[in-house]
């Protein structure tokens, strides 16, 4: 027990003594005067001076308990009143408190001090709450919440700025309705969201060279950052930030239109100058010697190495703008196969390298556009060719796997570093320990991508650094699109590749 | 070296750049075939109206009428026309025009993605009536 309270203990105890010995008192003396002085018979003296005694103790009694019960109404009162939770009572009167008087007020105070805090922090979150709504909405980039049913919940003036809406067009609204992005890989906020939603508790992600469509059919790039918060109290489920780079990503694309414009102007001379290294090849070729019939393949070589860069160059351009059409059509496989490959053999052969096929006869044919396909060989091949420093068989292999057709390449060169192979099939991405010893525009294994994906294929890599690649990929059987290539007049499917994957699958053209 | 074809089959290549034209004209004159080479839209529509050729080369970027315009009078003015039409060009047409030229023209060649022999195979192949084998590589 505090020592504080002794003080009230002492004084219950005594009143309880008190009590005990003015009933017992007035019951002896009863009985004195009941059976002396009145002549009462003794037990009736006995009955009445113990009716008495209960008596005096109910009201002596009532006394003790208002003493006891005293300290306690004055706690309970201050609490309740601190605590503004019954206004209408009266406050507590110090007066009537007796024993421990002051160490009650004293108690009373810091209940009283107690609730000060309290409410101030209250108020303190209100108002940090404020402040943090008002950080938010002055935040000069545009930032969005998406909530547990991906309903944009918040969006800050930036935001709205940004995606050109009111309010009330973009709070509420499915995110997609409002944010219709479009990314260079498979990886789209839609699918991390799944992804997050179904594996994860927290998670952040980024995205690099974001493509927004407004709804007046402008455009923007950009860069986002995202964090995904599952159970959020708030129902805070994700935030976007977004960092618009228009202008940067514009300029790329300027500097693509720029050297697909220049690569048209090459084709001209390009046509001629190959055309005069063939007419001097067959009408010269018997006549030099053999170190001039070498400069003549190189030159031939190095024609042809320039056709393949415009080639791709132009096709990057054609897939940026949705325009490079495919005509998709039934194709006996692995004779395409080889003879896109017998083509290039003789520039495999000039490095040192020699082809190996492995081919399984019994695949069925596939659905396939042959023109791209070619590029995608060429790409497939000149890299394996490129980096490969040393002589060693390149390997070709087809085969069915999981209802399509699989074709891989493997090389024995110097492979790809792990911590850049994420990033080999982006545009305009050269791995690091290449960039200076082998040339290329970075847009190789882009393009690759970009077709096969068009035409319902899939590419993949696998690679060790210092042992060597395999890059490998699918092109669905002929007889399972059969149906639609024939309900297009047997002129094949004629599709358009393009380099973006919609966020969402119910993007509305 | 191109397969040699019997010298009854003539050709026309209407093309305005001389070198490209030269460099057509004689693979093509070698492979055995009789080629005529003329420049402009006007000449080259007049000439293939004769309907005295068996294929004709046609450049969309000519001097005067274009390449277009002269396919479309003769589609238009020579419906029995014997020639098979390859377009030659080193444009990208935007898509809805390159669908219209396909509908009407027998074959569209980029001419910076063939060189003169590949060309020759491929007009062998159209003489012969089978689906030209493009070759898109060396």
């Amino acid at each position: 027990m505090l020592p504080y309270l002794k003080q009230l203990k002492d004084s219950i105890w005594l009143k309880i003594i008190l009590l005990g010995a003015a009933c017992s008192l007035s019951a002896i003396v009863c009985i004195g005067i009941f059976s002396v002085f009145w002549h009462i018979g003794f037990t009736y003296s006995f009955i009445a001076a113990i009716m008495i005694a209960v008596l005096l103790a109910a009201l002596l009694g009532n006394a003790v308990a208002n003493a006891s019960i005293t300290p306690v109404d004055f706690l309970a009162k201050t609490t309740l009143l601190a605590n503004e939770q019954d206004n209408q009572l009266e406050p507590p009167n110090s007066n009537s408190l007796g024993a421990s008087k002051d160490f009650l007020v004293d108690l009373s105070k810091k209940i009283y001090g107690l609730a000060d805090i309290e409410a101030s922090s209250i108020e303190h979150q209100a108002t940090a709450g404020e402040y943090f709504k008002t950080i938010a909405g002055i935040l000069p980039l545009p930032l969005f919440v998406l909530n547990r049913k991906r309903e944009i919940a918040f969006a800050n003036a930036a935001a709205a700025d940004y995606v050109g809406l009111a309010g009330d067009e973009i709070i509420n609204k499915p995110f997609y309705d409002v944010l219709n992005f479009a990314f260079f890989s498979d990886n789209t906020l839609e699918k991390w969201l799944d992804d997050a939603n179904d594996n994860r508790i927290v998670a952040d992600s980024k995205w690099e060279r974001v493509k927004l469509e407004l709804s007046n059919g402008e455009h923007k790039m950009l860069d986002m950052a995202a964090r995904y918060s599952k159970h959020d109290t708030q129902d805070i489920e994700t935030v976007l930030i977004l960092f618009d780079k228009t202008s940067q990503y514009e300029r790329d694309d300027h500097d693509l239109s720029f050297v697909s414009l220049a690569a048209h102007e090459l084709r001209n001379p390009l046509t001629v100058m190959r055309g005069y290294v063939e007419l001097f090849e067959d009408e010269l070729g018997n006549k030099l010697n053999n170190e001039q019939t070498a400069f003549m393949h190189n030159m031939a070589a190095a024609t042809q190495q320039l056709t393949n860069a415009l080639v791709n160059i132009l096709d990057v351009a054609k897939i940026e703008q949705n325009a490079l059409d495919l005509k998709i059509i039934e194709e006996d496989w692995n004779k395409l196969l080889t003879s896109a490959c017998r083509e290039i053999e003789p520039k495999a052969n000039a490095h040192g390298k020699k082809f190996a096929f492995e081919l399984d006869e019994n695949i069925p044919t596939v659905a396939v556009d042959e023109k791209s396909i070619y590029t995608v060989i060429t790409n497939l091949l000149d890299n394996a060719i490129k980096y490969t420093h040393t002589d060693e068989v390149i390997s070709i292999k087809t085969y069915e796997k999981d209802g399509l057709v699989e074709t891989t390449i493997t090389d024995h060169g110097v492979g790809i570093d792990s911590s850049i192979i994420s990033h080999i099939f982006d545009k305009f991405y050269r791995g690091h320990h290449s960039k200076n010893s082998v040339g290329g525009t970075g847009l190789g294994l882009y393009l690759c991508r970009a077709i096969l994906s068009a035409q319902g294929g899939h590419i993949w890599v696998k690679s060790i650094e210092g042992k060597g690649s395999t890059f490998g990929f699918t092109l669905p059987v002929y007889a399972s699109v059969a149906d639609q290539i024939k309900s297009e007049d047997n002129k094949g499917i004629v599709r358009g590749a393009h380099g973006w994957i919609k966020n969402h699958s119910l993007y509305r053209e | 070296m191109p397969d040699k074809v019997p010298a009854n089959h003539k050709i026309l290549c209407v093309e305005d750049e001389n070198f490209i034209s030269e460099l057509y004209a004689r693979a093509l004159r070698k492979a055995g075939y009789d080629v005529t080479t003329l420049i402009g839209g006007e000449e080259g529509l007049r000439a293939a109206k004769s309907n005295l050729y068996d294929i004709i080369l046609l450049d969309l970027m000519i001097p005067g009428i274009t390449g277009l315009e002269v396919l479309k009078q003769l589609r238009k003015d020579v419906p029995d026309l014997k020639a098979k039409i390859l377009i030659i060009t080193n444009l990208d047409e935007e898509d809805d025009t390159r669908a219209e030229i396909e509908k009407m023209a027998d074959g569209y060649l980029i001419k910076a993605e063939f060189t003169p022999h590949q060309l020759v195979k491929i007009v062998n192949d159209v003489v012969a009536g089978v689906d030209p084998q493009y070759s898109y590589m060396e």
